[in-house]
């Protein structure tokens, strides 16, 4: 690979240890991939600093980092985090967990970090511009700066992303490049009639779509195009969650997909699949690992619930009260829930027994020490990887199913 | 290429016809130097770690792979390619610190997610843990579990030695 007289001192260590580490990863990972060249990132979103990713082995590589004089070239933002920083307790956050994520907090705001603690930079703080070459983790991050803004990630690993971050470049492949943006596998939305696809619907298309492109690039046509922000990012999670779709375009939608044509670049898709109400019945059977019965656990925001979605819900609650047994938790960041408070949703939650979790999730958290039965959620990815990492049954209901269990403690 | 080879020539060497056990060496890219060596454990399927590897342990956990219950310390892992959570390297790396990895990599294609954990293990911790990928020969029909593997990271080659004692001298 070429590298520029800087990029070169950069490897020999001039730029100190930390830059030498990073620099040597991110050649290495160039290499295999065949780069030319490196590229220079407008900005970073940070996957190591989540404990439930890192673990302790991440604390120590982190601290030694920093130690080493490590300083993010890049503004670069925190993801969601494993604990909420504030109010631990009432999450019933164990100590040395706590401790651990304390610790990573504090290396990397050392090193310069913002910390946003949330996986919707791209809506506060952390918004990339179309066109512009960035270097972020997690995978609902991606597809969202891929697909919706179009700026230019691929998906980044844990270490990874914080080499980008602090060498400030990435090596130039994969959707850095013009050929890898081409869409490969077109599906398309038949026989919904005169339905309009609701919130509900959004997950499920996404899903569907992930399970068939697997990392391939998905073209979907019969999005209406005054399709919501919410529901473009409830998508692609869900797609980045049952495949590792980085990118999608969804024609008369998004940037890269003004035509059918331009989403294809001129050539022929490898595939056509089309998607219908009995593919969404079956994404949704999927993602229930039973059909009904007794709620523990009702969770919202993943990724971290919107000002406009908080809105939804608070109405949604006002009035109404959860029953006993059955935890609420509604998964967002600070910026949400200040502006949430100070326009009077923050009193509806709390008066309905509801919860507001900042910083973290409930799949970042301590997830196995929490002993949740069943977990109903309106998100295909809590709902995806719930069991897995929670060992509690999934249902994946709508957020007025979610709200109707939450107040009778059962569903279906 | 830094510590890799894409080397050509001839795909396979046969040695010691008159040896009971059977030695295969094939060429692949060399990603991550060193040696090192161990028994294999093979499959067909991806993996990715996350939410997949239990880094106390070294066992695999995911109820979907076929290495469910199997641990994987000091194992020559052959699998075609990662997949899944970014959080794989996360997870690799934590199974280093707890003396609970692999002791190489053999895939088919190797991507990120797998690359970062073994570069990283040398840097922090001083583990070698080779990885080669795009080998000459496919690898999970080559390599059966049980057979005993040498990875060398730096030669871009590993060298197969058969668990099942073979008489016949045909077999390429």
């Amino acid at each position: 690979m070429y590298l520029t007289r800087e990029e070169e001192l950069m490897l020999e260590g001039h730029y100190g240890e930390a830059v030498e580490t990073a620099m040597e990863v991110l050649v290495r990972i160039g290499d295999a991939y065949g780069a030319g060249r490196m590229v220079g990132v407008a900005s970073g979103h940070l996957v190591s600093c989540i404990y439930n990713v890192v673990f302790e082995a991440g604390v120590e590589v982190v601290e030694a980092l920093a130690r080493a004089g490590g300083r993010l070239r890049v503004p670069s933002t925190l993801c969601t985090g494993s604990a909420p920083l504030r109010n631990p307790g009432e999450f019933r956050v164990p100590g040395d967990w706590l401790e651990g994520q304390r610790r990573l907090a504090a290396a990397f705001e050392g090193m310069g970090a913002v910390p946003l603690w949330s996986c919707t930079p791209y809506l506060h703080v952390n918004v990339p511009r179309f066109g512009q070459n960035i270097a972020w983790g997690e995978s609902n991050c991606v597809c969202y700066a891929n697909s919706v803004i179009g700026a230019r990630t691929n998906r980044y690993p844990s270490y990874v992303e914080l080499c980008a971050a602090l060498a400030g470049r990435v090596p130039e492949f994969g959707l850095h490049l013009d050929e890898n943006r081409r869409g490969q596998v077109l599906f398309e939305l038949k026989g919904f009639g005169r339905r309009a696809l609701s919130d509900v619907d959004y997950p499920l298309i996404g899903y569907a779509v992930g399970l068939v492109a697997v990392d391939r690039v998905p073209v979907i046509t019969g999005i209406p195009n005054d399709v919501g922000r919410d529901q473009l990012k409830a998508l692609g999670a869900a797609a980045a969650s049952s495949g590792s779709v980085a990118l999608y375009h969804a024609v008369e939608v998004t940037p890269e997909a003004r035509t059918l044509k331009d989403a294809f670049r001129g050539e022929r898709p490898s595939e056509r699949v089309e998607i219908g109400p009995g593919d969404l019945s079956s994404a949704r059977e999927e993602l229930s690992t039973v059909g009904g019965g007794r709620v523990d656990l009702v969770a919202v925001g993943c990724p971290h619930y919107t000002l406009d979605q908080v809105a939804e819900l608070a109405n949604l609650l006002r009035g109404k009260r959860i029953a006993d047994g059955v935890e609420f938790w509604v998964c967002t960041n600070r910026i949400v829930e200040e502006a949430a408070e100070r326009m009077g949703y923050g009193g509806v939650l709390r008066a309905a027994g509801v919860k507001v979790m900042t910083d973290s999730c409930v799949l970042n958290g301590p997830t196995f020490t929490w002993n949740f039965e069943t977990m109903a959620t309106d998100s295909a990815k809590f709902a995806h990887y719930g069991p897995m990492q929670a060992g509690c049954n999934a249902i994946y209901a709508g957020t007025g199913e979610c709200v109707e269990a939450a107040v009778r403690g059962e569903i279906g | 290429m830094r510590g890799g080879s894409r080397q050509g020539g001839d795909r396979l060497t046969r040695e010691g016809a008159s040896a009971q056990r059977e030695r295969i060496i094939v060429r692949c890219r060399g990603l991550v130097g060193g040696r090192a060596e161990g028994e294999a454990l093979v499959s067909s399927q991806p993996l990715g770690f996350w939410g997949e590897l239990d880094p106390g342990t070294g066992v695999v956990t995911d109820v979907h792979h076929e290495w469910r219950g199997r641990e994987v310390t000091g194992k020559v892992l052959v699998f075609p390619r990662g997949r899944g959570s970014t959080g794989g390297a996360g997870i690799f790396l934590e199974a280093v610190r707890r003396g609970r990895a692999p002791a190489a990599l053999v895939n088919v294609e190797t991507e990120m997610i797998l690359l970062a954990g073994p570069i990283l293990a040398a840097k922090f911790y001083g583990r070698v843990i080779p990885v080669v990928d795009r080998p000459e020969r496919d690898p999970t029909a080559l390599i059966e579990a049980g057979d005993h593997v040498v990875v060398d990271g730096d030669r871009g080659i590993i060298e197969v030695t058969k668990r099942k004692e073979t008489g016949s001298t045909d077999r390429v």
